[in-house]
């Protein structure tokens, strides 16, 4: 039960890492990015390269980020050649062509991915690395969104044209949220290869890009909190139904839908709109 | 002859892909929504289909079948799930039509089991016409006429036919082709329940085709649909005709001379990225 | 040497020419009316002008300087600033840190630094200043979303000063506001152009245009038909023919 535990909430504060990294991207600066798991398996398979190589788990880390980073800055890059309504198809295809070259190459393990990471620490250590990463993507959110940069993100997302009239230089800021978002993802990316210790591309797919987009969905996007909610109940909704486990992709993909309509501003929404009857 | 026979069954899987993209590009230009559950529509077609195959129907009438029942899905889909949320943000759609779709893969798994059906007799799949050393199954040759059909249908009817100058009128100007007497919502169910017809039709073919159905098979052509519906401009029916031939033919190529370097269904995204790169507006004569 | 100078400025779009070789000058401290029949090409011009389109053809100076390849937000750097004819507030933000946003200036280039800098309290104390000058401070409070056209219009022309411009490009500032609320509109700008500050602007409001610009140019069909004082020009056959000749 304790070892149950544990992982349950290395793999929530993953979560929770990767949500609030792509609510940088998509939440705050209004970039919606359909590709994020990439720069997830980015940091992963350059942490675990360079761990199976022999060098110490903190290079792992560095390399993680750096990996994950340099891949948002090349995918931000992308991003602002393209339209808007392009933005979601370009993310997406960055991230089928990450996978589909990831699969090709034996030096990344191909198919069959990358096996026998050895994690720096035991399974509780594992985790307080986890809860410790999470919480550092968290404080950097509340950073960015309390600074001038969540103000210019925030206007940049509401009307590009207008923020670039007004002498914001928005590329540089939308760049600036790929960076912080995917390299967030690349930590996190280092910190799953180490305890599952066997990596494959499928775990960084299109299907993982939604579920974390939808992590950020549900709880509220734009919310730091939000992100929070939507990670952690998005991770333990598939536990919680284990008595219906055969049943529990169906009920997922419906809580989507009714979610969308029921709040489309998520958790966080509702949140807000019982504070304000509760006040009056 | 290898280069044909690459080139053939690249314009088969052009066509299949084209049969998709058209709907997708359809429902995008109408409502700029990513109708990613389109994948949904397609595995309905190939269910409904096979279903009735295996129960003795003839197979034209199981393919009418697929086609009606899908054509049917599409505008409910479109009123249930897509109509409430078209004052919302874009993304509010997109994870909606994520959830249906995970949804009814589940469903189709829960309900008809994850290993997929298969057509009792299939002898489509294994008979076909002998053209001059060039060995065509007759599944393959009734998909690439069904995709010629389409698009010459979908271009007659957006060009010549009142509704077809209605459709165009809603994307460019609702109010204007509302105070013409035009309905955007009759427009949006008619674009709705033909192009989910095409994705029946099409899910139908590829079953046949793999003699194969199951769950998860409409995913990844839907993806690539909508790279294509990009690539060939929004609500271009000729430019997403095109696009989706050669990304077959390219694809059909290109996993045999890129197979070191690419996946064969990366192939895809990185046509259109590549394209993208080169022309932000996507290959569409500029708008 | 005049602030700004368009010279043979063309632009078409999709096989129609929507600028055909245009060229005006605009002195320091000028007053420049820009008019012309729907169509005409004029916010195009604008457009061109401040960066948000290139021109296929000519080029545009300003302060001395060759700017035709700057895009918009350097030149909002360098002291040309646009308010759109729809006004484009943050609509939930309140009209205070709408105009704050204007103020952004070097932190609008650099992130780094932006991310950096967490107190608004001084650049509260500008935004307020801004409203003041264009008479609404006491709504500072009020999110755009919850205020009338008029007073939507006086922030934007604010939010435009807070980069402290020398010129001020105005897309039709008027639009869809009653007399009373345009004639306000037209006399603040009056008064910002007493202030020295150096205005052209796109209106269709012919009456009040003509009450307080210095100078007018009519543009029709992408070219320019005539330019100088407001009354000759008005006398001017081919711009009656142009106007009536629209209104028939």
């Amino acid at each position: 039960m304790d070892a149950y535990l544990t992982s349950l909430a290395t793999f929530v504060a993953i979560n929770v890492t990767l949500a609030l990294g792509l609510n940088l991207i998509t939440g705050f600066c209004g970039q919606v990015s359909l590709g994020h798991a990439a720069f997830f398996g980015a940091g992963a398979y350059a942490a675990a390269l360079v761990t199976t190589g022999g060098f110490p788990f903190a290079h792992g880390v560095v390399a993680a980020i750096l990996a994950a980073g340099l891949l948002g800055l090349v995918v931000g890059l992308a991003s602002l050649r393209v339209r808007e309504d392009f933005l979601a198809i370009t993310t997406m295809g960055a991230g089928f062509l990450f996978l589909g070259f990831v699969r090709k190459q034996d030096w990344l393990g191909g198919e069959f991915g990358i096996p026998g990471i050895q994690p720096p620490f035991a399974p509780r250590g594992m985790a307080v690395l986890a809860i410790l990463s999470a919480v550092l993507v968290w404080l950097a959110g509340v950073a960015v969104r309390r600074s001038w940069m969540g103000r210019i993100f925030m206007a940049i997302a509401r009307d590009e044209e207008a923020a670039s009239s007004i002498g914001i230089d928005t590329a540089r800021f939308k760049l600036a949220a790929f960076l912080l978002g995917t390299m967030s993802a690349g930590l996190a990316g280092a910190v799953y290869a180490h305890v599952v210790q066997l990596i494959v591309p499928d775990a960084f797919g299109f299907v993982q890009s939604i579920t974390i987009l939808a992590m950020v969905v549900v709880g509220g996007i734009g919310s730091n909190l939000g992100a929070v909610l939507g990670a952690v109940l998005l991770t333990l909704l598939p536990e919680m139904f284990r008595f219906v486990d055969s049943y529990k992709l169906l009920v997922y993909g419906g809580l989507l839908v009714l979610v969308m309509h029921l709040s489309p501003d998520g958790l966080v929404g509702i949140g807000r709109r019982l504070l304000r009857t509760v006040r009056r | 002859m290898f280069y044909f026979e690459l080139l053939i069954a690249g314009l088969v899987q052009g066509a299949m892909y084209a049969m998709m993209a058209l709907g997708l590009t359809l429902i995008y230009g109408l409502l700029r929504i990513l109708h990613i559950a389109h994948a949904a529509v397609f595995t309905l077609g190939g269910y409904v289909g096979v279903l009735a195959a295996n129960s003795g129907l003839p197979l034209a009438v199981a393919a009418a079948l697929a086609v009606l029942v899908a054509a049917a899905a599409g505008p409910l889909v479109y009123g249930t799930v897509y109509r409430p949320l078209l004052d919302k943000p874009p993304y509010v759609a997109l994870i909606a039509s994520i959830g249906l779709l995970i949804a009814m893969e589940d469903g189709f798994r829960l309900l008809f089991g994850p290993y997929g059906l298969s057509f009792a007799e299939n002898p489509w799949f294994v008979t076909g016409p002998d053209l001059g050393g060039i060995f065509l199954s007759w599944v393959q040759i009734a998909l690439g006429l069904a995709a010629l059909a389409a698009v010459a249908g979908l271009g007659l009817f957006a060009v010549g036919s009142r509704t077809g100058v209605a459709w165009r009128a809603t994307v460019d100007d609702p109010e204007m082709a509302r105070s013409f007497g035009v309905s955007p919502e009759r427009v949006r169910l008619l674009a709705f329940a033909l192009a989910s017809a095409l994705a029946g039709l099409a899910g139908f073919l590829v079953g046949l085709l793999n003699n194969l159905i199951e769950p998860g098979m409409g995913n990844i052509t839907s993806y690539k649909g909508l790279a294509i519906v990009v690539l060939g401009g929004l609500g271009n029916v000729p430019g997403t005709l095109w696009a989706s031939l050669l990304l077959g033919v390219a694809e059909s190529f290109g996993s045999v001379y890129l197979d070191r370097i690419l996946d064969r269904d990366a192939i895809a995204f990185f046509i259109l990225v590549a394209v993208l790169m080169w022309r932000p507006q996507g290959l569409a004569r500029g708008r | 040497m005049n602030l700004l100078e368009i010279r043979e400025v063309s632009r078409a779009f999709g096989g129609v020419l929507a600028v055909d070789r245009v060229s005006l000058a605009v002195a320091p401290g000028a007053f420049l009316g820009l008019i012309g029949p729907n169509g005409a090409g004029k916010t195009t011009l604008l457009r061109l002008t401040c960066g948000l389109e290139r021109p296929d053809a000519g080029s545009v100076h300003f302060a001395g300087r060759d700017v035709t390849r700057l895009p918009s937000h350097r030149r909002a750097r360098a002291g040309m600033v646009l308010t759109h004819q729809v006004v484009r507030p943050f609509r939930d933000l309140d009209l205070a840190e709408n105009v704050l946003l204007g103020a952004a200036r070097e932190l609008g280039q650099n992130p780094v630094r932006a991310l950096a800098t967490f107190a608004y309290r001084r650049r509260q104390e500008e935004a307020l200043a801004l409203l003041r000058r264009v008479g609404i401070a006491e709504l500072a409070g009020r999110t755009a979303a919850e205020v009338p056209l008029g007073i939507l219009k006086r922030m934007q022309i604010a939010r435009a000063l807070a980069s402290g411009p020398r010129l001020l490009l105005l897309d039709e500032p008027l639009a869809g506001l009653n007399q009373s609320e345009a004639r306000g509109i037209g006399d603040l700008l009056t008064r910002l152009h007493a202030e020295g500050l150096t205005l052209v602007l796109i209106e269709h409001n012919l009456a009040e245009v003509l009450r307080i610009v210095e100078r007018l140019a009519v543009l029709d069909r992408g070219r320019l038909l005539a330019e100088g004082e407001p009354r000759a020009v008005m006398r001017e056959p081919e711009v009656r023919r142009a106007y009536l000749g629209e209104a028939a």
